[in-house]
C-alpha cells in the first residue's frame, strides 16, 4: 500500500514493526515501531493503566 | 477416454490480429472485428501441426480486429464477438500468439479470459514482457513465446500440445512441463523425498556452484521512485492510513479479520484521541489486547494532534483502514490505488501508513 500510495505521487512513511517485509516489498521510507500489537505505544509507559 | 472421443474431428475458432489476419499492418489496426470462414495466416501452421500430433482438427472460423480497434472498443467487441465464436460450437479458442505486441496481448487475453468462465477451453502465447502476460496470466492458460513472429513455429507448437491436452481433458502439467507461465496456483503433492533432504540437496548443490531449481520462487517487486521529502511541514496536510485494522467499535463495513476484500474510511474530524468506547482492531493476526486498550498505538491520532499544533501541519479529516493480514497483494494495490486517488484528490501531500 505504501508503494502504491507513492506510486500516485504523495511521500510515504512507513510504520512498521517486521521492516525486513517493508523493504523486500518496496516502501521507500521506513520507521521502525515498538512492537506488532503496539507499533505506536510503549506499553511498558502507560501510566500503570495496562 | 474412449477412442471415439479420442479420434474425433475437433472445431478450433482462432482469434488474430488485423496483421495476421492479412488486412494490414498499423495502418489497419482501427479495423473493425470480422470473422472469416476456416483458417487464415498462422490458423494454416495450427492445422498443420495439429494433424502433425495426430489430432485431428478444423479452424472453422478466424476471428479478426485490429489491435487499436479492440482497446478502444473491448467492452463491445467482446460483448458482440464471443456470442459470435460461441456460434461456432468450438472445442477449443487459440488467441495469437502475440508475441511482444502489448495491444494484441491484452487482446489475446481479454478474448481467452471471457471463453473460459463458459466452458470453452482458450488458450493464448506472448512474450514474457507483453503487459497481457500480467492481466491475464491467472485466469488463462499462456504458453510463452519468443518476442517477434520468428518464433511462431515455436510457439504454435507448443499451444498445439497444450490444446490437444485440454481438447482431451488430459491432465495439464507443471507449467515448466507445458512452457506455459504460471498461474499462480499452488497444487499438494507428496513428494517422494521429505523435504530437509531436498532443502539439503538443494544447499549442496548451490555451494558447488551447480545448477539448482527452487521449488517456490520469491515473488517479484517492482520499485517506486521515490517522491521528494517535504521540506516544511508547515500548511502541509498529512493524512493517517493504517493496515492495522484500527476501525470505529462495531467494525461497521464488516472488513475481515483476515485476507480482508475492503477497506473503510472514517471521520478524524473534532477527534483529540481514540479511545475504547470508539474504536477497536478487527485485525485477526496480532493479540488486539493493547490496541483495543488504546486504539492510539496503531493509529496514533493523540500524538498527532499535538504535532500538528507544534509543527503547523494540518491532519486530514479522514483516516483509511483495512486489515493487512493475509491480504493479497492484488487487493492491498487495489485498495491503495483507489485511496491515494481520493487523497490526490483532497490534496494530502503526504501520509503515514502504520503497520502491526
Amino acid at each position: 500500500m505504501a508503494k502504491e500510495i507513492e506510486r500516485a505521487g504523495i511521500p510515504v512513511a512507513h510504520v512498521c514493526s517486521i521492516i525486513t517485509i517493508s523493504q523486500t516489498v518496496g516502501a521507500n521510507r521506513i520507521v521502525p515501531s515498538i512492537a506488532i500489537p503496539h507499533p505506536l505505544g510503549n506499553r511498558k509507559n502507560c501510566g500503570g493503566t495496562c | 477416454m474412449t477412442e471415439a472421443s479420442r479420434n474425433r474431428k475437433y472445431r478450433i475458432v482462432h482469434y488474430v490480429n488485423q496483421f495476421f489476419g492479412g488486412v494490414g499492418g498499423e495502418e489497419k489496426a482501427d479495423i473493425e472485428p470480422f470473422t472469416i470462414k476456416g483458417p487464415q495466416g498462422p490458423g494454416r501452421l495450427f492445422e498443420k501441426m495439429f494433424r502433425e500430433e495426430n489430432a485431428d482438427v478444423e479452424i472453422v472460423a478466424t476471428v479478426v480486429c485490429g489491435d487499436s480497434y479492440f482497446a478502444d472498443h473491448q467492452e463491445n467487441v467482446l460483448r458482440e464477438q464471443i456470442p459470435v465464436i460461441r456460434g461456432y460450437d468450438p472445442d477449443l479458442v487459440v488467441a495469437g500468439p502475440a508475441f511482444n505486441a502489448g495491444r494484441y496481448g491484452m487482446a489475446c487475453g481479454a478474448v481467452c479470459q471471457a471463453l473460459e468462465p463458459m466452458g470453452i477451453p482458450a488458450i493464448t502465447a506472448m512474450y514474457k514482457e507483453n503487459p497481457g502476460l500480467d492481466q491475464y496470466r491467472k485466469a488463462v492458460l499462456i504458453v510463452e513465446s519468443a518476442n517477434n513472429v520468428s518464433g511462431m513455429e515455436d510457439a504454435v507448437r507448443k499451444m498445439v500440445r497444450l490444446g490437444i491436452k485440454r481438447l482431451r481433458g488430459e491432465k495439464i502439467e507443471s507449467p515448466k512441463a507445458e512452457g506455459c507461465f504460471e498461474q499462480g496456483i499452488r497444487q499438494n503433492y507428496f513428494h517422494e523425498e521429505p523435504a530437509y533432504l531436498r532443502a539439503i540437496d538443494m544447499l549442496l548443490r548451490k555451494i558447488n556452484g551447480e545448477t539448482f531449481e527452487t521449488e517456490y520462487s520469491i515473488p517479484f517487486f517492482d520499485r517506486v521512485e521515490p517522491r521528494p521529502a517535504l521540506a516544511d511541514l508547515k500548511g502541509v496536510t498529512i493524512a493517517l492510513v493504517t493496515s492495522g485494522g484500527i476501525v470505529p467499535t462495531g467494525n461497521p463495513d464488516h472488513i475481515e479479520s483476515s485476507s480482508a476484500s475492503k477497506y473503510g474510511k472514517y471521520p478524524l474530524e473534532g477527534l483529540e484521541t481514540l479511545e475504547t468506547k470508539t474504536h477497536q482492531s478487527a485485525h485477526g493476526g496480532y493479540d488486539n489486547t493493547y490496541a483495543n486498550e488504546d486504539p492510539n498505538r496503531v493509529l496514533p491520532i493523540d500524538m498527532m494532534r499535538k504535532l500538528e499544533k507544534a509543527l503547523g501541519f494540518k491532519v486530514h479529516p479522514w483516516y483509511y483502514a483495512t486489515v493487512g493480514n493475509g491480504t493479497s497483494v492484488d487487493n492491498a494495490q487495489k485498495f491503495a490505488k483507489e485511496i491515494a486517488a481520493e487523497l490526490t484528490r483532497d490534496g494530502v501531500q503526504a501520509v503515514i501508513l502504520t503497520s502491526t
